[in-house]
């Protein structure tokens, strides 16, 4: 079980954050760029010092403020990727991922057998006496984990592992990436901007902001009830309109402009309203339906990707749905046409503004 | 400035004197002769004012060098008899004007403060004391090995006594003008120079060492007039000047020891 | 032809003669040294004593004097590098200093330092130790002039060096030491190389600094440039050969630079 509680000054903001991550568990860290993901991640393995605070792994202290103990980067046992792999440029693979062996004191022919394992492991040993500079996104990931993993480490941080990646590959490597850190058994922190990473890496997701973490739970917690504007964005949350709440009896309305929203919520004043693209229905009759929210509009733009739909209504603000082939090929959309959209109050996300 | 010369010359001519006109006389001088020389031409020129001396100074090599491709100086001055004997066999100079006027040789000096505490020449041998001499091919260095070499043969001072002085150097200098500040700075106790080298303004801060004419070598000058010369009585009166008594005691002045024409 | 067309051409041409009268100025002199001498003559003087004891005194002294700069330089020159720290800016200036300092100007200083009555030498004296006039004061000469080539460049290549290599070392458990020895400067080791041979290169050719604090000696401290200007006065072939050596070295030193900065990883 790694715990961490640490705080420390940066630049413009102060980086707070209390975690806990369990053996076996994938924590995915996501936040914008200067949140503090990589902060974070140097802190565990101890490339920086907190100014205070603890970090455990077990029973074992990795650093403590208030005892004055900080254990050195060398000797803390975590695998630590970074961004762009940092494999040294001046080694082949096998020396590459012999690094860690050799600077325990094993020597050439001792890292033969672990290396050569750790390789056929990773299925890259043909890539054996290669000089880095050579290889493919894919390819480095691999050696870079390749590097890490031989050593048996006891946490697994990962800083943007895909994000090298060629995008062809990335589904395919996120697949391979998962099952291996599944196979390690540690507690594994993924920082990640890119949403799918969240989704299908992670067991928990952490959102970060200036420093600090302002949700953390199960993927589909965080996508059904993101906390806030920034977590809904970041979860593709698509119509985010500014409004304001108004009382109607019993509920709330969001005024935001040409339209009134009907939503529950405890916020009062400037809000920030969003519904998710497939929480909405379409209908080119007022159909009957609990759904408190039915707005008229014509269909501004139709979108296809292939899977499925996104079709743009305009009434009075744009709102974006997202519609399957089939429904699309039932509803025989076309510019200009007449709709009603149609959203029940709880799909009404509200945040601060 | 050649304007101002000719002008010069004009009104000179127009003074009341018809008979002396001016007599430019070209004297080639070697290099180590500068002030000395220097010193007699203005002296000689304060005396005879119808008389400019042009004095050339150069290496004895390079001046020859210049007679013997054409230049025609009317008197030559050389630090060394061989030069003025190649000449002397080329037919270039009046054979009978030549004659040797001056002789130098080597001393030892030490820094006035002497903290090596040496006062005569077998001090050098002591271990530790620091000698600076030239290299063996400048003439002070060539001459100190020389004068070694003669030390040895001795039974005064023996082997032994050239290869301890010889254990003792430091350093061996190319012109004696790297040479006294190693003294002066207390970096050298001790050094083999002419003594001409050692100048008026350093004698304050030095001690000479004299070298027992026995060992010491003699460098001897020769000077003499060009065959060619077309001022040869001009010439002769200079050269009189220069082995006179005033000329001797400049020379003497600057280390030199003249040759009074009686030797 | 138009105006613009001539005048273009105009400049080409003042440009291709002003860099072939400059290339000329750079050649000539010192193709003037090989028309100088005769290959025999050559062959000779390299066995003449002096011109050998020149030559052993100076790369014994050069290479003593790269190491010194390498040992102490590589340090000093990685903690700045990578490390800020109160007077950094001094440390800079004073360890680029001997690089404008005249070559004359460092001999005096050293022997006021260090000579028989300098500020230190005159307590090392009482101990009997002398280095005024004396190899180490070669070798010290050498380390003085020749030290910020190599500092400067290998600063600037440990500078280069992404310090996310020496942290990926660091965590997969390499010590201080250890990254410095196998990724750092493994990496930075293109411009240690050229400025090491910088070094030797200078401290080969050093003579101003060289001639006033360690005096003129064949065997002990005569060195090859001081060899040239002894035995320039009187035999004028071994200077020459000295001289043709000391090219040589400069387009060994040149080439080698080149290569192994082509060559970087």
């Amino acid at each position: 079980m790694l715990f961490v509680n640490v705080r420390k000054k940066l630049r413009d903001f102060c980086l707070d954050v209390s975690l806990s991550v369990s053996g076996g568990e994938t924590l995915v860290l996501i936040g914008e760029n200067g949140a503090g993901k990589s902060t974070l991640l140097n802190l565990i393995s101890g490339l920086t010092e907190p100014d205070e605070g603890e970090i455990k792994l077990g029973e074992k202290i990795l650093y403590s403020g208030s005892k004055n103990l900080s254990v050195r980067s060398e000797e803390r046992k975590t695998g630590h990727l970074f961004q762009s792999y940092a494999l040294f440029p001046h080694l082949s693979v096998f020396d590459n991922v012999a690094f860690g062996l050799r600077c325990r004191g094993l020597s050439k022919e001792e890292t033969e057998k672990p290396v050569t394992e750790q390789l056929e492991a990773m299925q890259i040993s043909e890539l054996s006496s290669v000089n880095v500079k050579s290889l493919s996104g894919g390819q480095r990931q691999r050696v870079a984990l390749a590097r890490s993993l031989i050593l048996k480490p006891e946490i697994l941080l990962l800083d943007e592992p895909l994000s090298a990646v060629d995008v062809r590959m990335q589904a395919e490597m996120r697949c391979e990436l998962r099952q291996r850190i599944r196979d390690t058994d540690i507690p594994c922190i993924i920082v990640t901007h890119t949403l799918t990473d969240a989704l299908e890496l992670g067991d928990r997701v952490a959102i970060i902001e200036k420093g600090r973490i302002i949700q953390d739970g199960r993927p589909e917690e965080v996508f059904k009830n993101p906390v806030s504007y920034f977590v809904a964005r970041f979860t593709g949350m698509e119509n985010m309109f500014r409004g304001r709440t108004e009382c109607a009896g019993d509920e709330v309305r969001i005024d935001i402009g040409p339209v009134k929203l009907y939503a529950a919520t405890e916020l009062a004043g400037d809000v920030i309203a969003g519904i998710r693209a497939e929480e909405i229905i379409l209908s080119k009759e007022p159909i009957k339906t609990t759904a408190r929210n039915i707005l008229k509009g014509r269909v501004y733009d139709i979108q296809w990707n292939g899977i499925f739909s996104r079709v743009v209504v305009d009434t009075g603000v744009m709102i974006s749905a997202i519609v399957t082939r089939k429904s699309m090929e039932e509803l025989n959309l076309y510019t200009g046409q007449e709709l009603y959209v149609v959203f029940k109050v709880s799909a009404v996300h509200t945040f601060p503004a | 400035m050649v304007l101002a010369i000719a002008f010069a010359g004009c009104t000179g001519t127009d003074k009341t004197q018809p008979a002396e006109e001016e007599t430019t006389l070209t004297v080639f001088t070697a290099a180590s002769l500068t002030g000395a020389f220097s010193d007699i031409r203005d002296a000689y020129e304060a005396e005879n004012k119808n008389v400019v001396i042009d004095a050339v100074f150069d290496g004895s090599q390079a001046l020859r060098t210049q007679i013997e491709q054409g230049a025609n100086p009317d008197v030559f001055v050389s630090a060394n008899k061989k030069h003025m004997n190649a000449l002397k066999d080329e037919g270039v100079m009046d054979n009978d004007s030549v004659a040797l006027f001056l002789e130098n040789s080597l001393a030892v000096i030490v820094p006035s403060d002497n903290t090596a505490g040496i006062y005569n020449l077998s001090d050098l041998a002591e271990p530790g004391v620091k000698i600076v001499i030239g290299t063996k091919d400048v003439p002070f260095g060539s001459y100190t090995r020389q004068i070694l070499d003669s030390m040895a043969e001795s039974t005064e001072y023996g082997e032994d006594y050239k290869d301890a002085v010889y254990a003792n150097v430091i350093s061996e200098e190319t012109s004696v003008g790297t040479v006294v500040p190693k003294l002066t700075l207390g970096e050298a106790d001790a050094a083999f120079v002419y003594k001409s080298d050692i100048l008026r303004e350093y004698r304050d801060r030095l001690i000479q060492i004299e070298i027992p004419a026995e060992y010491n070598v003699i460098a001897q000058y020769p000077l003499g007039i060009l065959a060619d010369s077309e001022q040869k009585d001009a010439a002769e009166d200079f050269i009189e000047f220069i082995r006179s008594e005033k000329g001797s005691s400049i020379l003497n002045d600057y280390g030199f020891d003249p040759i009074t024409e009686d030797q | 032809m138009s105006g613009k067309e001539l005048k273009r051409q105009g400049t080409s041409l003042l440009v291709f003669v002003l860099l072939t009268i400059f290339i000329l100025f750079i050649i000539f002199p010192v193709a003037s040294l090989f028309f100088r001498i005769t290959p025999e003559a050559f062959a000779e003087s390299i066995v003449d004593p002096v011109v050998l004891d020149a030559l052993i005194l100076s790369f014994t002294t050069a290479a003593v004097s790269t190491c010194i700069v390498i040992v102490v330089g590589t340090p000093l020159s990685y903690i700045n590098a990578r490390k800020e720290y109160r007077g950094k800016e001094i440390v800079d200036t004073l360890t680029d200093l001997p690089i404008v300092l005249p070559p004359a100007v460092a001999g005096l200083a050293l022997l006021m330092a260090f000579g028989r009555r300098g500020v230190i030498g005159e307590y090392l004296g009482l101990f009997g130790i002398q280095i005024a006039f004396t190899t180490f004061a070669v070798i010290l000469a050498q380390v003085f002039v020749a030290s910020p080539f190599y500092i400067r460049q290998a600063r600037a290549s440990f500078e280069a060096v992404d310090v996310i290599y020496e942290n990926a070392a660091r965590t997969l458990g390499a010590s201080g030491f250890c990254v410095l020895l196998k990724v750092t400067i493994p990496i930075a080791w293109a411009g240690l190389v050229s400025g090491s041979v910088l070094t030797f290169a200078r401290a080969l050719g050093e003579f101003g600094a060289t001639i006033m604090f360690a005096g003129n000696f064949q065997g002990r401290t005569q060195t090859m440039p001081l060899a040239i200007y002894t035995t320039m006065q009187g035999s004028m072939d071994s200077a020459v050969s000295l001289a043709i050596i000391l090219v040589a070295i400069s387009f060994a030193v040149i080439l080698t630079v080149k290569y192994v900065t082509k060559r970087k990883i």
